[in-house]
């Protein structure tokens, strides 16, 4: 997957925004009804509305509660603290801050600051990832269990590690064959991993 | 030594893994004439030993079988390969082959792409509940209704969907629908301007 | 993802078959002396030694009564495996063995008496250069002739590990990329170039 398309994703989580505008009536979107709009009063639309609407000046986005210099450098801790990876304020939280800090930077207080402390927080959780896949290679458990992983984590190491399991299963077989029961439910596994 | 030249057009093809090398028909008829003079040799073989000395053929006539049957995988390899290049190609060049492209298709090969365009475009026009869906669209999430872009190469004119007509000229800027340009860059006649 | 199933129209297996082994025939073999460019009969005589492809290899050796021994080619043989347990990420796989997992797997799968070693020794060699190949997959500034030592198999693990990489480390420092054109197109382009400037 590229990260354009996770960031597609992410795009469909809600956000308050305070319209410019009114609106009286709803819209009814496939995804779900939004509106009414009525100036100044706080609202719940997607991502993608609220910076389409940011970006012709018809709103000011509420920024989240956990885009915040503390909040950010306690979950850092945490993070550095865990020998496991801990959870992630929000799912998506690299390509949520990506996109405000684009179009709404001017309603981000201490933006640089959040940037860095992000950034500290991916390379934490990053090298935790890398150095956990290095061991899982190279034990002979075909398990790992890896739990709070944000989509985009985890796809920063497709496609090589269901690759790898993939050619390590291979080599380990003595067939390329559809027939084996095992084989082919590890293949399912791995070839879900890769979608 | 037998199949060598088979194995040839092979490595030929995996030296170039993103462009499609020309067809060689003429390797190809050689291998063919390889494959025919072995099944002869073996029918012959067969016909005029009697079934007591048949053992002391035998590696020989193994032998002549499994390069018969190696040639053949070896062709249809050449094949298989090329087609799937060459079903990319739809993808990326679109409906029409540049011609120094083109020439590097034997006859065949144009005809299954035509064929495969052909399909496609009905595939297409059948989806989307009767108004048709051009898979080729948006094959990034889109991020915007325009873009901006700049212009490679003097390409002449292009129809809007609204019926409006553009000249496009090369290092000229336009500002334009994405779903007028993205085939166009994905192409090469176009480039999208970044902004910073 | 076309990196590990071999099937009948794949290119790597079929190079890789085509990949030689030493062969010292036992036993004499009527009509395959064309296979011995020193023959002067038409038939291959007993102690005749020869570098032959694995897929004729293969065939001599399901003949009931097997006229061939075959040696490791020399990326399989003992010496090399036990260079590879000591410190695998050093072998030069591009010089060794081009197709060495592929040609290895061949090996492997055709009960060959050494084929049980050589499986576990593919699946520990692997695994210890994995992370070499993890590493500079990541490390997007190096030149591509990082994947110098590496085999076809690898190659192609690093090359789309990279790529998408690169992706990742766009998007995060520009965001979501622009349009680009089609990788093929590009590679045509370029080959015109390189023909004009010719």
């Amino acid at each position: 997957m590229d990260p354009a398309e996770i960031e597609f994703l992410a795009e469909k989580q809600l956000i308050s925004i305070i319209p410019k505008f009114n609106l009286n009536h709803t819209i009814h979107l496939i995804s779900g009804d939004i509106g009414p709009f009525r100036s100044g009063i706080p609202v719940r639309v997607p991502i993608w509305l609220a910076i389409n609407l940011k970006q012709r000046q018809k709103c000011n986005i509420v920024v989240p509660e956990w885009m915040n210099v503390e909040t950010l450098e306690e979950r850092k801790e945490n993070e550095k603290q865990s020998e496991f990876f801990t959870k992630m304020p929000n799912e998506h939280y690299m390509e949520v801050s990506r996109m405000l800090f684009e179009t709404a930077g001017d309603e981000i207080q201490k933006i640089d600051e959040i940037r860095t402390v992000l950034k500290d927080i991916w390379d934490l959780r990053m090298s935790k990832l890398k150095a956990s896949i290095n061991k899982f290679i190279k034990s002979d458990t075909g398990i790992a269990q890896l739990d709070h992983l944000t989509q985009l984590e985890i796809n920063s190491v497709r496609p090589l590690l269901p690759d790898s399991l993939n050619i390590i299963s291979s080599l380990e077989k003595d067939q390329d064959s559809d027939g084996e029961d095992n084989s082919q439910s590890q293949n399912r596994a791995s070839s879900s991993f890769a979608q | 030594m037998f199949t060598e030249k088979a194995v040839d057009l092979l490595k030929e093809l995996d030296r170039c893994p993103d462009t499609l090398p020309p067809y060689h028909e003429k390797m190809v008829r050689a291998v063919l004439d390889e494959m025919n003079i072995l099944f002869e040799k073996n029918v012959e073989v067969l016909n005029s030993s009697v079934s007591d000395n048949l053992g002391e053929f035998m590696p020989v006539l193994k032998f002549r079988h499994a390069a018969l049957e190696r040639n053949k995988r070896c062709l249809m390899a050449y094949f298989w390969n090329r087609l799937l290049k060459i079903r990319q190609m739809r993808w990326e060049f679109g409906r029409i082959l540049p011609p120094d492209v083109k020439s590097n298709l034997s006859e065949a090969e144009v005809n299954w792409f035509n064929n495969y365009s052909k399909i496609l475009a009905n595939y297409m026009k059948s989806i989307g509940q009767g108004c048709g869906l051009n898979l080729l669209q948006n094959m990034d999430p889109p991020k915007s209704l325009y873009l901006e872009v700049r212009c490679l190469a003097d390409h002449g004119e292009i129809k809007m969907e609204n019926g409006e007509v553009i000249c496009l000229q090369k290092n000229h800027l336009y500002l334009l629908p994405r779903s007028a340009c993205e085939m166009l860059i994905r192409q090469g006649i176009l480039e999208q301007v970044v902004s910073f | 993802m076309k990196l590990c199933r071999s099937h009948y129209f794949d290119l790597e297996d079929i190079l890789a078959s085509h990949e030689t082994m030493p062969a010292t025939f036992t036993e004499e073999v009527k009509g395959l002396g064309f296979l011995d460019p020193g023959a002067v009969t038409d038939n291959i005589t007993p102690k005749t030694k020869l570098e032959l492809p694995f897929w004729i290899l293969q065939v001599l050796l399901q003949l009931p009564n097997k006229p061939v021994t075959v040696e490791l080619p020399k990326a399989f043989n003992a010496t090399h495996r036990d260079i590879f347990s000591a410190d695998a990420c050093i072998v030069d796989f591009n010089k060794l063995c081009k197709f060495f997992y592929t040609f290895g797997k061949i090996l492997a799968r055709a009960k060959l008496k050494e084929s049980p070693e050589i499986k576990k020794m593919l699946v520990e060699t692997f695994k210890q250069r994995f992370r070499y190949v993890f590493d500079l997959s990541q490390n997007v500034e190096t030149e591509k002739l990082a994947s110098d030592k590496m085999d076809r198999m690898e190659r192609e693990l690093y090359n789309e590990s990279r790529t998408a990489q690169v992706r990742l480390n766009q998007w995060m420092s520009v965001g979501i990329g622009t349009i680009q054109a089609a990788s093929m197109i590009v590679n045509h382009r370029k080959r015109k170039l390189t023909v004009f400037e010719l």
